[in-house]
This record gives structure tokens, C-alpha cells and sequence, in this order.
């Protein structure tokens, strides 16, 4: 049974600071109810939406990153429906249809998926006003009234809405993945800010019916939400039976998707263009100012990775994906030339103490010396992989300093060579039955690197260790012929 | 007195202001329970304090504002800050909005004192004054008769002597039809010459505020003031501010001849006494200016053009009203939205306003869409284009204001299709976005009203041939006995 | 038979969100089989198909402004305070289940 999944995400522009229709402060969260509004966002009567400049121009670089085909010019309509969020009960949104156009269309976006290529396509891009926010006392069910704050209402939002090209829930959070790469590259939204990134997927198995699961309000869920709503459909399908056109809610708690009551009938959103909003015509000189300022974007940026640092695709992927990383790497790479080294400590270890600790990458400041130091010192042999694994959420978290650490532990006199040779000469001066066991078998060597270890609490590197004992060894084998 | 001897007067001594407010509530206290001109009257007392706060600045600064305590009757579907404003609706009944209009800012700005919101249509959607929900407004030259509308109360007062000048907003004729009913002169500006901002909108694609006055000097002298671009309005043109009073001057020095249209349906479509007054008012300068006849061969076409598009774009910007933010309120505990909102709206729009949302909704929904909407919007580039073609051959075009003389109260109740139609003449600016003016032709028992219309942004030649038939039909500064 | 049926009525209710009362269905009903008989004088003009629908009056692009907020948080609800019914600082509105 095939699986067609299709994504519409909205997006709010929360490198903007004013909202996409007033002059007032878009950042609203920590904010207290109903204070980050106006008469514009409130729907008062007789006011009117002044279009933010900067939000048809992140649109627009947007629109460009994905691929899009842009409409020569912006225009707003008006969609109309009543609920408590909504202040004018209706929203300033676009649409594609006749006589319409949203800013963007017929876009794509690149993933790879077990190490082959695959596309997603766009269908569109639209740009539109975020409505404010309800909240309940008690419980949705048991309030007996809501209690609505405006702060969110008016604030800048993209609705990216894809085909149904993708066919598992791991595509989909691979698109995603790259999809939010691609936005945070772009610097105008901070997906790690609570709803400024949200899903609502539409599900359906070839030849049968498509449900709409909406509320996936974490990135995190969208990959459990869809493989709840696969299987569901799955069992109905070898039970005979048919799936229902419907939407259905994530119920993030439970861990399912629940039926949203069927709507009596239609829903006609009556849209027509906003009459106080004649369209924007979008000039190239616009747009080619805007181009100018999009920075190297994923795809590029990996392809320059694998080209520059010769790195496989795999690597340069999860490198790029994660902009701070790929910044980092490129920083370290500067002063140290191991890249496929430094790739896969920053990729595995780092990148897992990172998440362990849950530090913010974009707050704390790890020094590249610091790194590059611990890699330095594991070439050398100085440091073992196993120390450099223990050192790193030390230096992660700048706690220490690699070298007064080393230092103040004395390794830098067990992993100096000669003071290695030392030791290793006591341990055979004072275990001669296992030199001669040693000398016969060699996987008795392991006892001997043990009193090593010993001596040195477990600090020396085996491998140096090792090839050290074998020198020794192989001259006294050479003295008793 | 006229508002241009007022500002002279107070410069000359800025104390006699309150004598003349005293005289303008000592009107009011006379004519205003037979007229029913305001909604809301601000107490003397207001303005008194408000006006010793301006003076005090004034004597401070060596220098009061240009319009120092003139008095303004502000229609009520424009937001002014902490003085309510009820758009004629019990929607509104107790709304007290937390801002002002731009063109209130401009206001204030000069110093004009806005002493009372003018009663209207509720929210506009009237041609009478009748549909008010609180009281229909009478004419003050006939109480048995309606002082037109929607800007009634704006016209009204003017004609009682209630303010000395007045805004009004006008979608298919609400500033021309009342200014032509209470004998005063009344502008619809180009679309987007004066900011809509704060104008509680009725149809957004074809409001505009514009003035209202006893003369057309005083009329050139407040379309000056809130004329201008305003960056709160997407719509607003993006141009200089002009000096409409020197426009005039210059004009009335170099007295260019000009080509004068005389619409033909619309003199004919008019009844007899209308069609006599109107004509005469139009000859007294046809021996100066050059008159032709025109032919605008669609007039009812363009009545339902526009009544599809007012009612489409109504539809939209009254659905806002759900009691839950500002305007009437219900109780909400234990019910759910779609309750709560269908009583607010049931009970919050009266009659008028709830057919022309249905309406609205039923031209913009699936299936109708095209077959209405789309069509009036056909319709409106056609007319428009066949405007523009009418104005490479003549300057401004006539035609009488409206078609009939002020009906009695009551008169049109049973028959929404012949008031709708008496909009003929108005609805073409409207629907264009051009200027038109209304200006006072003649009596025939009751008030009549010419109107010009004129290409984008010609408003000085329509002030320039209402200040030349101001001179020689002398209807000027006309103060109703009531 | 009227253009203004009862199904369409309530279809407009249920978008509109307001009733008419039975005198008002009456009289609505009359008034817009005229009105729509006005409107459909627009069947009659001939070519009407080769014009293009005119949104805006005039055909000019609207001004874009610039991204800055007035530096204004407000901590009063001056903008509620008067017209609104406000619980904690927020604005009280009615249930969003229907049962």
C-alpha cells in the first residue's frame, strides 16, 4: 500500500519586528496578555493594514530558496470565516485561483533518503496574518467561557504547502529537517521559538480517501502523528473497510488522532481581493536586490563541503542541516585539517553532548581552539578516544582548560613517549612471566598493557601502549637469539 | 457667519470664541429636538475647557491653530477618541474608540472643535437618515421631509445652523444626496485624496470622507485641511498636499472657459421640477462655459453595479461586529461562539444592514460569484472607460444630484428598488473613484442640488464653476428657520 | 416562488451569522427578488466579458512600509479597557466546543 503524504506549514517571520499589517511589535512572546496590540491588529473599526516591506521581502527570498516561481505581483484576499481568534472574522491571507495569485508557486526542495536523491515539490507559498490566541481555563471541554489574547494576532506568517510527494513519516522529517535548515540559513525564523513552526499533513493511501491531521504543533510529532494515522488507515484497509474524507487533531498527550466533528457543510470562505490593499507590484530590480542578499543556501553549501573538505555526502548533509555545526566545522577546519576526523567528532560526540546538556548552540560559545586542541592531542596520541569522549562536555561546557587539565593530571608526562617507554620498562622489569608468555603468545600482551594501565590510573594510550610494549619486546626477543 | 469670517474674527480677538459657541449651543437647544440632527451633542463645558486649554497654549506660543475654535459636526462613522461613535447602529450604541481618525487628527490640529457626531444610516447603508436606529433626522427646510443620507445629520446640521461646517462620508452619494437636500455644498473627493483611516468602513473600495459647508469657500478651505497622504492607508495617493482655497483663487482670477457635459439620461430620468431647477442653475453659466450634451447610456446598470459591489464589500467589513472586542454585548458563559455571535449580529444590525450583508454574502458565495460580483466589476471598468473616453472632449459632467426632491419620511419604506434608483447620478463617481460635487441649484418647494463630476484630482474646477454659480444664484450661507 | 428561498435564507444565516425574524423573512424576501431583478440588468450588457474585473479604482501599487515598530507596549489595555469585558488582562469570549 502506498503512502502519500503532503505537508502545509505555517511559518512565522520571527526575525521581523513589527507585525505584517501594524506598526507594533511582532516579538510578543513573554509578553502579557493584550499588550503587544494596536487598533490595526485588534480589527478596530475603521482601521486599515499598512503591508510591512521587510515580510514581502523575506517571502520573497523564501520563495527563491524553495525553488519557487514568483507572481509578478502580491496580492491580498480576504477569507472569511467567524471564530473568537480572528478580530475582523476574517483573515488577510492569498490564494491561488482565478483571478488570484499567491507570491509563490511550482517550487522543490532536495532530500536525501538512504543515500539517494529525492524531491519534493512546493505547490505554493502564501504570505498571510497569524490570528491571536485562546486559552481556556480548565480544559477546552470544561471552560465555560475562553479568554482570547491578541498579542499573536497580525503577526507575519508563510503557509508553505508541498505535493504528496513524500511516502514514509522519516521522508517527511527529513523534509522538514531540510526545509527548516533552509529557513534558519535564511535568517527569518527561529524554529526553536514555541509555534513559530507548525504542521498539519495530509495522509491518504493510494485510491483512497485523504485525511487531514492538524494541531502537530512540534517537529518532534510529526513523525509519530503520521505513523499513527498510517497504521490507522492500514487497519481499516485490510479490515475492507473505506477511509473517510476527514480532519482529524493530534492529540499530543494520547498520542493519537481523533475526528474533529464533521462540519454540517461546506465551508465558503468567500474570498475576494482586500480592498484596501491594491496589489504590490514586485519589480525585478526588487527582486534581484533581495536575491543579492540570500546566502549560500544547504544544497550549495553542500556540495562546497564534499568539493572542499572531501567529505561524502552523508556527513556534509548532517554538518550542513545544522547551521551552527557547519559554521563551527568550517571554523575548526581553519587550524586543523583532519576533516573527516574533526566531521565525525562534531557529528557524533559533540553533537550528542550538545543535546544531552540541552545547551542552546546559539548561546553558548565553545571555543574551535578548544575542540581542535582535543583532536591535536588524540593525533598525537597524547589523548586517547576514550579521554577525548570523556574531555568533551568538559570543554563543551568551558569548564576546563585542556591544558592546565592535563597538566594538573599529569598526562602530559605519561603520554610523553620517553615517560610511556618508562613506565613500560617497570612493568616488564617487574612482570618477567608475562613478558615470556608475551613473547610466545601475542594476545598476552593484553596483561602487560593492563599494568600499564594500572601504573598510569588507567590514563595511557593503548594503542601507544601497545606499539611500544611490541618495540620493547622485539628487542629482547632480538637480545635472547 | 461663514467659516472664513470666523477665522478672521478669532484672529483679530480669540475671546470671542466662546460667545460664538454659546450662540451654536443656544441653536442647538432651540432646533435640535425637532431636527434630531446629532447622536451625540459634547457638553459645552468640554468644549469650553478644551478651548481655554488651546488658548492658554495659544498665549503661551504667541500663535493659535487656523481654525481656532471653529465648530465641526463629525458624521459618526468616523473614529473620534473617547467621544462615542455609533455608526447609527445599536451595535455601537456604547463604542468608545481608543483612537482617532486621521482626518480628526488634522482637525484638531487647526483647532476646529468637533462639538457633536452627526446622526446617519446605519453604517452608512441609506440614502435617507431613516435607517438610523436611533432616530431618523428631518429636513430642516421641511420637517415632513428627509434631509437625504446617509450624511443626513451632517447636512441637517448645517442647514439648522447647528455647526458652521461638517465632514460626511460619502460611498454612493452620502455627502452629495443630503447636501443637496439641505441646500449646502457637499464634495466627494478622488478616491484616495482624503485618508480613510479611522473611517468605519462601509464599501472600502469606494469610502471617502469628504467636507460639507454653507458655501464653497468655506468647502475648498476643510478639504485642505484633511486632504493629504496618509501612510496609514494603502489606498491614499501618494501626493503633495494642495492649498484648495488658492487653487480656487487662482482660478476664479484666470477664469478659464471649460467644456460642461450635460449628462442627458440623467436630466431626463429626473422629475419635471428637478429636471427645470437643475437646467436653469446649469445655464446661468452655459453663455460663458461651453455646454454640450453627453450620453452616458447606462444608468441603471450602474445603480446595480454599484449596489453589488457596496453590498459585497459590506458583507466583509461588518463581520467584525461580534460584540466580543467592542460594540454590544451578550452574555457569553456556557455558550459557544456560533450562539453568541448570531445574537449579537441578530439583535446589533437593524433591518437594512442585515439584507445587505445577506446580500453581500450571496454575490460573493460559490456559484454566484461570477455571475454578480464579477460582473459589477466588469461593469465598473467599462464605465470607467467610458468616463475616461467622455473627458478628453469635456472638462466636468452635470447632471442633477438626485433625481427626485427630498421625499417625506417614510415614503420610500415600502419601496427599497425606487430609492436605490434614485442613487443614479451619484453612483457613477462612486464607482469610478472620480470627484463630484453637489451644488445648491434652486428651490422647487424643496431643496435641489446640481452635481458636477470631474476626471481624478480636479477638484479645484469643481469648486471653481461652484463658487462661480455660488455667485450668481446667491444660495450661499442658507440657514434654515426650523 | 422567490429567489430568496428558505434553504438560501438559512444557508445565509448560518455564513452571515444573523437571523431574520419571520416579519423580516416576509419582507426580505420581496425586496430582493427586485433588488437581484436590478442586478441582473447587468446580463444585458453586451461585451461586458472583455473587460478585465476593476478591484481598485486606481491601478497603482500600495506603498510598502518599513519594518519598525512604534515603541508602544500597551500595559494599560487603553485599547480594550473601554469596550471589552477583560479576565486577567485577557478578553472574555464564548466557547469554541460546540456540543
Amino acid at each position: 500500500m502506498e503512502v502519500l503524504i503532503g505537508l502545509e506549514i505555517h511559518v512565522q517571520l520571527t526575525a521581523l519586528t513589527s507585525k505584517l499589517f501594524c506598526p507594533t511589535y511582532s516579538s510578543y512572546r513573554g509578553g502579557s496578555p493584550n499588550t503587544y496590540v494596536c487598533p490595526i491588529c485588534l480589527g478596530l473599526p475603521g482601521t486599515l493594514p499598512v503591508v510591512n516591506r521587510r515580510a514581502i521581502e523575506y517571502a520573497i527570498a523564501v520563495a527563491k530558496a524553495l525553488n519557487c516561481e514568483l507572481s509578478d505581483r502580491i496580492i491580498f484576499v480576504r477569507k472569511h470565516y467567524f471564530y473568537p481568534d480572528l478580530p475582523k472574522n476574517y483573515q488577510i491571507t492569498q490564494y491561488d485561483g482565478p483571478g488570484f495569485t499567491s507570491i509563490a508557486r511550482n517550487g522543490h526542495v532536495k532530500i536525501l533518503i538512504n543515500g539517494k536523491t529525492k524531491i519534493v515539490r512546493i505547490r505554493r507559498i502564501n504570505i498571510e496574518e497569524d490570528p491571536g490566541k485562546i486559552h481556556y481555563i480548565g480544559g477546552i471541554e470544561e471552560a465555560q467561557y475562553s479568554l482570547v489574547d491578541y498579542n499573536r494576532s497580525g503577526v507575519p506568517l508563510l503557509e508553505i504547502v508541498t505535493e504528496p510527494d513524500m511516502s514514509s513519516p522519516k521522508e517527511a522529517r527529513v523534509f522538514l529537517d531540510k526545509l527548516i535548515a533552509i529557513l534558519e540559513y535564511l535568517d527569518v525564523v527561529d524554529t526553536a521559538l514555541e509555534g513559530s513552526f507548525r504542521v498539519d499533513a495530509n495522509i491518504s493511501i493510494r485510491d483512497y480517501g485523504r485525511v487531514e491531521v492538524k494541531n502537530i504543533n512540534s517537529i518532534k510529532d510529526v513523525e509519530k502523528a503520521l505513523t499513527y494515522e498510517i497504521v490507522r488507515q492500514k487497519r481499516i484497509i485490510e479490515q475492507g473497510g473505506t477511509i473517510a474524507r476527514e480532519t482529524r487533531h493530534w492529540d499530543d498527550k494520547k498520542g493519537i488522532t481523533v475526528p474533529l466533528r464533521a462540519k454540517e457543510f461546506e465551508e465558503d470562505y468567500r474570498y475576494f481581493p482586500d480592498p484596501d490593499l491594491p496589489p504590490i507590484k514586485i519589480s525585478t530590480e526588487m527582486i534581484n536586490k533581495i536575491i543579492s542578499t540570500i546566502p549560500e543556501l544547504p544544497d550549495q553549501r553542500i556540495e562546497r563541503i564534499m568539493v572542499q573538505y572531501g567529505l561524502d555526502e552523508y556527513r556534509s548533509t548532517v554538518l550542513v542541516l545544522n547551521k551552527w555545526l557547519v559554521d563551527f566545522f568550517e571554523e575548526c577546519a581553519k587550524i586543523y585539517s583532519n576533516y573527516k576526523r574533526l566531521a565525525d567528532i562534531l557529528i557524533t560526540d559533540f553533537l550528542r553532548w550538545i543535546k544531552e546538556l540541552s545547551l542552546d548552540l546559539k548561546k553558548f560559545s565553545v571555543k574551535p581552539q578548544s575542540i581542535v586542541k582535543l583532536l591535536e592531542l588524540l593525533d598525537k596520541g597524547i589523548l586517547s578516544i576514550k579521554m577525548v569522549k570523556e574531555l568533551m562536555p568538559h570543554v563543551i561546557k568551558g569548564e576546563i582548560n585542556i591544558d592546565e587539565y592535563i597538566e594538573s593530571k599529569g598526562y602530559i608526562r605519561i603520554y610523553d613517549e620517553q615517560h610511556l617507554e618508562q613506565i613500560i620498562l617497570e612493568a616488564v622489569k617487574e612482570n618477567p612471566k608475562a613478558v615470556e608468555d608475551a613473547l610466545k603468545n601475542p594476545k598476552a600482551i593484553n596483561f602487560l598493557i593492563g599494568e600499564v594501565m594500572k601504573k598510569t590510573s588507567g590514563k595511557a594510550d593503548p594503542q601507544k601502549t601497545r606499539d611500544i610494549l611490541l618495540k620493547i619486546l622485539e628487542k629482547i626477543r632480538d637480545m635472547k637469539r | 457667519m461663514p467659516v472664513y469670517r470666523l477665522i478672521e474674527e478669532f484672529s483679530s480677538d480669540a475671546y470671542k470664541v466662546f460667545e460664538y459657541v454659546d450662540s451654536i449651543y443656544d441653536r442647538i437647544k432651540r432646533v435640535e429636538d425637532r431636527v434630531k440632527a446629532f447622536i451625540t451633542i459634547v457638553p459645552k463645558e468640554e468644549v469650553y475647557s478644551y478651548l481655554e486649554t488651546l488658548l492658554k497654549r495659544g498665549y503661551n506660543s504667541g500663535s493659535y491653530p487656523k481654525l481656532f475654535g471653529v465648530m465641526i459636526g463629525v458624521k459618526d462613522n468616523i473614529s473620534t477618541k473617547g467621544i462615542r461613535t455609533t455608526c447609527g447602529s445599536k451595535m455601537l450604541e456604547n463604542y468608545i474608540p481608543p483612537y482617532d481618525a486621521t482626518v480628526i487628527e488634522k482637525l484638531k490640529s487647526v483647532g476646529m472643535v468637533i462639538h457633536g457626531k452627526t446622526n446617519m444610516d446605519e453604517f452608512a447603508m441609506g440614502s435617507t437618515t431613516e435607517t438610523s436606529a436611533f432616530y431618523p433626522t428631518r429636513n430642516p427646510w421641511n420637517l415632513d421631509r428627509v434631509p437625504g443620507g446617509s450624511s443626513g445629520g451632517s447636512g441637517a446640521a448645517l442647514a439648522a445652523g447647528e455647526a458652521s461646517i461638517a465632514l460626511g462620508s460619502d460611498t454612493g452619494g452620502s455627502i452629495r444626496n443630503p447636501a443637496a437636500y439641505t441646500m449646502v455644498y457637499g464634495l466627494r473627493p478622488t478616491y484616495g485624496l482624503v485618508s480613510r483611516y479611522g473611517l468605519i468602513a462601509y464599501a472600502s473600495s469606494m469610502d471617502q470622507i469628504g467636507p460639507m459647508a454653507r458655501n464653497t469657500t468655506d468647502l475648498a478651505l476643510l478639504l485642505t485641511i484633511i486632504s493629504g497622504h496618509d501612510q496609514r492607508d494603502s489606498t491614499s495617493l501618494p501626493l503633495h498636499s494642495i492649498d484648495y482655497l488658492k487653487a480656487l483663487d487662482e482660478l476664479l482670477y484666470k477664469e478659464p472657459r471649460l467644456r460642461i457635459g450635460i449628462l442627458k439620461e440623467l436630466f431626463e430620468g429626473s422629475d419635471d421640477g428637478v429636471r427645470k431647477v437643475t437646467y436653469s442653475c446649469i445655464d446661468k453659466i452655459c453663455s460663458y462655459h461651453e455646454c454640450i450634451e453627453v450620453s452616458i447610456p447606462y444608468t441603471k446598470e450602474a445603480v446595480a453595479a454599484y449596489y453589488i459591489i457596496a453590498m459585497a464589500e459590506a458583507s466583509s467589513n461588518l463581520a467584525r461586529f461580534d460584540g466580543i472586542r467592542y460594540g454590544l454585548k451578550v452574555p457569553v458563559e456556557g455558550r459557544n461562539w456560533v450562539d453568541v455571535y448570531t445574537e449579537v449580529r441578530t439583535k446589533g444590525f437593524g433591518y437594512e444592514v442585515k439584507k445587505r450583508i445577506a446580500l453581500g454574502t450571496y454575490v460573493l458565495s460559490m456559484g454566484y460569484r461570477d455571475m454578480y460580483y464579477i460582473r459589477a466589476l466588469r461593469f465598473r471598468r467599462m464605465l470607467k472607460e467610458k468616463l475616461d473616453a467622455m473627458f478628453s472632449k469635456v472638462d466636468v459632467m452635470a447632471s442633477p444630484t438626485m433625481p427626485i426632491p427630498p421625499p417625506r419620511l417614510g415614503e420610500f419604506f415600502e419601496d427599497p428598488l425606487k430609492i436605490y434608483l434614485a442613487d443614479v447620478s451619484t453612483v457613477i463617481a462612486s464607482l469610478t473613484g472620480y470627484p463630484a460635487i453637489n451644488i445648491p441649484a434652486g428651490w422647487n418647494g424643496l431643496p435641489i442640488g446640481l452635481q458636477l463630476i470631474s476626471r481624478p484630482l480636479s477638484e479645484p474646477i469643481l469648486l471653481y464653476i461652484s463658487a462661480q454659480l455660488e455667485e450668481r444664484t446667491k444660495l450661499r450661507d442658507l440657514i434654515a428657520e426650523v | 416562488m422567490y429567489i430568496l428561498s428558505n434553504d438560501l435564507i438559512e444557508y445565509l444565516e448560518r455564513l452571515t451569522l444573523i437571523k431574520f425574524s419571520d416579519d423580516e423573512r416576509m419582507k426580505v424576501k420581496v425586496e430582493v427578488d427586485k433588488i437581484v431583478n436590478l442586478f441582473n440588468e447587468l446580463r444585458n450588457v453586451e461585451g461586458l466579458d472583455k473587460y478585465e474585473p476593476l478591484f481598485h479604482v486606481h491601478e497603482v501599487s500600495t506603498p510598502l512600509r518599513e519594518d519598525e515598530a512604534l515603541d508602544r507596549v500597551d500595559e494599560e489595555h487603553s485599547m480594550l479597557k473601554d469596550n471589552a469585558l477583560l479576565v486577567d488582562c485577557y478578553v472574555k469570549a464564548p466557547k469554541t466546543m460546540v456540543e
